[in-house]
């Protein structure tokens, strides 16, 4: 037998895996508030953590984790969201999920259901900056664009919620 | 409203994500999936049972020994049923199969790897001493900051039958003739994961030892597959980030994107009834396993107990199940990876010391493997398919 000895990645998964363990909680938000079914958020964490670890030999040194993986999370919920079996099981179980309920008073619920119906990339400006509350420099990095077009966005995407919801955002 | 009230409500509506164990499951995702002899190797209730699974191999040791078909367990009415192995000596395909034997061990880990074939009439291993991928480009792991012992050069990974040689990619690479394969150069010349800016996707054909690049891209390119429709690859900007999946045509080295890696890999149907995983339902694919021009899919979970299906699909919803019941049973069938043919699959098993066929008419069977590696007490064997299964020379 023609032998190989080889350090495996496995090496160093304990080193990504502590790494990650910190950012996991920011990521579960994120997820939670784009998909709003925890199960859901769970496995696109996860998938994203699978995709994070296989990418990871191209996180550069001295770059930050962070951002870097919540903009995995953030393309993994958008692929759940394209995703047939999301769509149609899954959006309906949102006053049914584990956690902390939302407010389940009307001006809520008009609010979610505005936000459901805002494009994926507006709701996930919006969700980076008011439930994840991101400065807009790392809003800018997990969006892939500078600082000032984070700001932008999020102007336009809060210009789009007005239009849904006039009335909850003129309070 | 100023900004901090529409927060305060914007987070009201979301409600809050629930507390839960996912730190661990990642974790457990994360780590490899051990082979379940080294889980049994854990104290003494995992020692007893061990005797006991000793006790249950010695019955399991004669060739081509019949697995207990997992199609006579209760299958739901919306799933085709995989029919009964009730014949007691069914006759096998004998050819030899080209696999990657591995070694593990750790921590901290270290991997050995061999190639070799497996005659399937007598489960008998044999290295192939004069395997070599000297002269063909592509295939190194180029290290980063990570893994500073991770860079190794090219290694004997998948053996084409067309060629009668050892390539240095793995099936997903290799042309569906077996007479190409396609690998990535990091660019600039000499960069590495740390420092790279852009990548090329070549073209390699064996045959006339002849190298053309396919295709450039401004981050990394990683190859999904390469079937009659193009070469499927998925890409990452330098610094990480969003996966985007493109079909390259070779013919032509033009790339279309794909609407996302999920629908470009394509997926089995969820059906009533299927077992989750974390709530999911995805799960993976057996790596290589093919039948028929369809993907093998394992969903539920690996862990112990838990439920499990190996199953393919003919059209949405239409589906052919390999095994049904869960991790550990008696069935003890845990496939690491597979290769298809005309009648059926060969699927190498986590436990390393056996070899699995399928056949539709017959269900799954299982050969004890011989002349494998002795493995120490920390260390683990398995195999990796490698290719299809040669006629015996």
């Amino acid at each position: 037998m023609t032998i190989t000895l080889v350090a495996t990645e496995s090496v160093d998964r304990p080193t990504f895996i502590d790494r990650l363990l910190p950012v996991l909680p920011v990521a579960q938000r994120l997820a939670f508030a784009m998909l709003q079914n925890s199960h859901d958020a769970e496995d696109a964490v996860q998938d994203a953590a699978l995709k994070a670890w296989k990418a990871m030999a191209r996180l550069r040194e001295g770059s930050e984790l962070r951002p870097w993986f919540l903009t995995i999370v953030a393309n993994e919920c958008r692929q759940r969201r394209r995703n047939r079996w999301w769509s149609v099981s899954k959006v309906s179980d949102l006053p049914n999920q584990p956690g902390s309920r939302p407010d389940g008073g009307e001006v809520a619920e008009d609010l979610r259901a505005a936000l459901r119906r805002l494009p994926m990339e507006m709701r996930l400006v919006l969700v980076l900056r008011y439930y994840l509350d991101l400065r807009f420099e790392e809003m800018g990095r997990v969006l892939r664009c500078s600082a000032k077009a984070a700001k932008s966005r999020t102007f336009r995407a809060l210009q789009r919620l007005r239009v849904e919801v006039p009335e909850e955002l003129k309070e | 409203m100023n900004e901090e009230q529409f927060r305060k409500r914007f987070r009201e509506a979301l409600g809050t994500a629930p507390v839960s164990d996912l730190s661990r499951r990642i974790e457990a995702a994360l780590s490899p999936p051990p082979p379940r002899r080294r889980r049994l190797a854990l104290g003494s209730i995992a020692a007893t049972l061990a005797l006991v699974l000793v006790g249950a191999f010695a019955g399991w040791r004669l060739i081509g020994q019949h697995a207990r078909p997992a199609s006579v367990k209760a299958l739901p009415t919306h799933i085709a049923p995989t029919p009964a192995a009730a014949a007691s000596n069914v006759a096998l395909p004998v050819c030899r199969m080209p696999v990657i034997v591995s070694l593990d061990s750790g921590p901290p880990a270290q991997l050995q790897t061999g190639p070799g074939f497996i005659n399937t009439g007598t489960g008998q291993y044999t290295p192939d001493s004069s395997a070599s991928v000297t002269g063909l480009p592509g295939g190194a792991v180029i290290g980063n900051n990570l893994k500073p012992n991770s860079s190794r050069s090219a290694a004997p990974t998948f053996y084409s039958e067309n060629l009668r040689r050892w390539l240095p990619v793995d099936a997903r690479s290799v042309s569906p003739d077996g007479a190409s394969y396609v690998w990535e150069r990091l660019l600039p010349e000499g960069s590495n994961n740390l420092n790279f800016a852009r990548s090329e996707l070549h073209r390699y054909d064996v045959a006339t030892s002849t190298d053309r690049i396919l295709w450039t891209y401004a981050g990394s390119i990683d190859v999904v597959r390469w079937d009659a429709s193009g070469v499927l690859v998925e890409t990452v900007p330098p610094n990480g980030g969003a996966l985007i999946t493109w079909l390259v045509n070779p013919p032509t080295s033009t790339a279309a994107q794909q609407a996302s890696g999920f629908e470009a890999r394509g997926g089995l149907t969820q059906l009533p009834g299927d077992p989750l995983q974390n709530g999911g339902f995805a799960y993976g694919n057996v790596p290589y396993a093919e039948f028929d021009g369809h993907q093998i899919y394992r969903i539920g979970s690996r862990e112990p107990g838990t439920p499990e299906i190996v199953a393919y699909e003919t059209a949405p919803g239409q589906r052919v199940t390999i095994y049904r019941g869960s991790q550990g049973d008696a069935t003890t069938f845990d496939p690491m990876s597979g290769v298809g043919d005309a009648a059926g699959i060969w699927f190498t098993d986590y436990a390393g010391r056996v070899l699995w066929r399928w056949q539709p008419s017959t269900g799954l069977h299982k050969i004890a493997l011989s002349g494998l590696p002795n493995s120490g007490p920390n260390w683990s064997i398995y195999e990796t398919s490698a290719g299809a299964c040669l006629p015996l020379r």
